[in-house]
């Protein structure tokens, strides 16, 4: 049997145990920042879980900003050309 | 003599030298060992007085060592390394050939103390770069690489034209510090911006890096943008527009890494979101600043290459990077997940991997210069990091829904180069030291505080959980097999489309212009052959008698006159 550590994860009650850890961690990570002073260079990291909410709310606006994008810009792979790299599979290489 | 030789000599050599060994293993230990070789003598070389040399009235100094050139030299000769170790399965003479002449350029480049000697090896990393692309021998890559080539040599000669009036102006050609205010000055910056890929410069970046070969868009990865950082390190720190040019940077490539379909294009804009965070410390330009580009600029370049290994053996096994085509491949290919993940800790600056520590350094320099806005545009970029390379990358390629393939895992010599890096990064990540003793500036910082362990931690974690929720919605943007217009459409759609009508019109003009011509040649022609052609009225011919009757009448005409 080869070394392969995420074949472990592959029960899905194993998945969810990790992922339920996952969210326990947030949730430590949440609390926590009531009892930490922190030092800061801008007032507005004093804001209560400033990070966490930052990064929650930003991570979101990457995601519907980039579907908006490829909304507008988005285009088939041969926009450039037949033969441009974009549709063209790496060559020589077949599956081993 | 060996003590004394120009490191970038080590390469140029080394890179000859290599044409005439056989192909195959011998070949490709050899290209190997150059850059220890080159490494070790720089860590041992004796320079202090660079290596002049007198060309025509000026001198050059092809070694100025100093410690912000000497820790670039280290992570080249490094990356050299890693690079060819990744590509020695390798049977052919071009690319380890011009693997080490591209790494030596760019180490001539970084060592150079004047402005001639930065041109020369400015303008050969370009050309020899150029072939790790065309190397794939398709039509679409022999296209990207000739693009690539134009626009990089196109820095070079604008280069070369702000150094002709840099040395006018000031009567020196020494490449130091620099102001943006003169022709001169602007051009050189320009020149920078080019191969450092600043907004609307940025293209050839994604264009070329996921054209090359597998072992090229690693070897390609580590150096050119690299150099472009160094040297605005060095010619333009605390040049304020480079904070808002850094801080652009940083912003605009995550939406389109995040809707990217071709895993190595991804990586071509995260890499160049990386180079924001450096040029916004080169802009703040404070020691703590430019100790954080630098140490942001080695630690890059390993986990850099390390994801872009990660992801090209797995092109190489599958013959594809496409985020549409990938997924499940954790199964078949556990230890590439490994170090995929690995460099995408690294990159997403998680504790105890390399980001963590070097990122940190120019997000408190703009912090305490007080760049509110821009510490604010870093934190979000720090977030847009972690969706494209730290999430994206690793689980569409290995994880997510199952492609059906099952490939073999990589090949030794790969497992090898990226187990090598992913030890770097983690041995960067946890002894930082090591890399502050390397930078220019003594560093007084210290990464492991509870509250930035902890801030750090809310932020991804908290991104992470975004992340689950949001594709627990179906949110996510679907992989498709599509491509993404940006601003390389200007000179691949518009600019040909305008010029293609504008030569339809002229044209036009001349067959318009020619048909009204011809009908008054013709015209012409006609009237004059009316009057002048054979049967014209001055050109007849006629017969002797018409003649003699004529020239009777004539000679009655003139006797009448005569004789009244």
């Amino acid at each position: 049997m080869k070394f392969n550590p995420f074949l472990f994860f592959e029960k899905s009650k194993r998945l969810r145990a990790l992922l339920i850890a996952f969210i326990i961690l947030c949730f430590i990570l949440f609390a926590i920042d009531f009892f930490v002073e922190r030092y800061v260079y801008f007032e507005i990291e004093r804001v209560y879980n400033f990070y966490s909410i930052y990064g929650f709310v930003m991570f979101s606006i990457i995601i519907f900003g980039s579907r908006l994008l490829r909304s507008l810009l988005g285009r088939s792979e041969n926009f450039y050309d037949k033969k441009a790299v974009d549709s063209e599979d790496y060559p020589g290489m077949k599956e081993k | 003599m060996l003590a004394t030789l120009p490191l970038p000599f080590y390469f140029l050599i080394g890179g000859l030298l290599s044409i005439f060994l056989p192909k195959g293993v011998i070949k490709s230990s050899f290209v190997c060992l150059v850059p220890v070789l080159a490494l070790i003598a720089l860590l041992n070389g004796t320079w202090d007085q660079g290596f002049k040399v007198q060309f025509l009235d000026l001198e050059l100094n092809f070694m100025r060592v100093d410690k912000l050139s000497t820790v670039f030299g280290i992570i080249f000769c490094i990356a050299a390394f890693l690079g060819n170790v990744f590509a020695f399965h390798l049977r052919e003479s071009t690319q380890p050939f011009v693997a080490l002449i591209y790494a030596g350029a760019a180490i001539g480049a970084v060592f150079a103390g004047d402005l001639i000697t930065l041109f020369v090896y400015w303008e050969l990393t370009a050309l020899s770069s150029v072939f790790l692309i065309w190397a794939r021998k398709t039509e679409g890559a022999y296209h990207s690489g000739m693009r690539y080539l134009i626009i990089q040599v196109l820095s070079g000669v604008i280069l070369l034209f702000g150094v002709a009036l840099f040395y006018f102006e000031t009567g020196s050609i020494s490449f130091v510090k620099m102001q943006l205010g003169s022709l001169a000055t602007v051009l050189i910056f320009i020149a920078f911006g080019i191969k450092c890929a600043f907004p609307f410069m940025h293209n050839w970046l994604q264009d070329s890096y996921p054209s090359a070969t597998i072992t090229g868009t690693v070897i390609l990865s580590a150096f050119t943008t690299k150099l472009a950082v160094y040297a605005l390190a060095r010619g333009f720190p605390g040049t304020e527009l480079l904070i808002y040019i850094g801080a652009a940077m940083t912003v605009f490539p995550i939406f389109f890494a995040e809707v990217e379909n071709d895993l190595r294009k991804v990586l071509a804009y995260s890499l160049n979101n990386q180079l924001g965070f450096m040029v916004v410390g080169v802009g703040v330009g404070t020691e703590l600043a430019l100790n954080g580009t630098t140490a942001h600029a080695f630690s890059h370049i390993l986990y850099k290459a390390l994801l872009f290994m990660s992801v090209g053996a797995v092109l190489f096994r599958t013959g594809t990077s496409r985020a549409s085509e990938l997924g499940g491949i954790y199964r078949t290919m556990p230890l590439t997940a490994i170090f995929c993940l690995i460099g995408a800790a690294s990159i997403s600056a998680f504790p105890l991997f390399s980001g963590f520590i070097s990122k940190s350094l120019i997000m408190s320099g703009a912090g305490k210069e007080h760049y509110q806005i821009i510490w604010l545009i870093l934190v979000f970029a720090s977030a847009g990091v972690l969706s494209h390379s730290g999430i994206k990358v690793p689980y569409f390629t290995f994880f997510h829904h199952d492609s059906g393939k099952r490939p073999s895992e990589a090949p030794a010599h790969m497992l090898l180069a990226m187990g090598l890096t992913a030890i770097l990064c983690i041995y960067i990540g946890i002894f930082p030291n090591n890399l502050y003793a390397l930078m220019p500036f003594q560093v007084k910082y210290e990464p492991y505080t509870f509250e930035h362990i902890l801030t750090q931690l809310q932020l991804l974690c908290f991104a992470i959980l975004a992340f689950y929720i949001l594709s627990k919605l179906k949110q996510l943007p679907s992989e498709t097999r599509s491509i993404n217009l940006d601003f390389d459409w200007t000179y691949r759609k518009l600019m040909p489309s305008v010029v293609g009508k504008l030569l339809l019109f002229l044209e036009l003009i001349e067959q318009r212009g020619l048909k009204g011509f011809n009908k008054f040649l013709s015209l012409f022609m006609d009237r004059i052959y009316q009057v002048s052609g054979p049967e014209g009225i001055l050109t007849r011919i006629l017969t002797s008698g018409t003649m003699v009757l004529f020239i009777a009448i004539v000679l009655l005409v003139v006797l009448g006159i005569i004789l009244f």
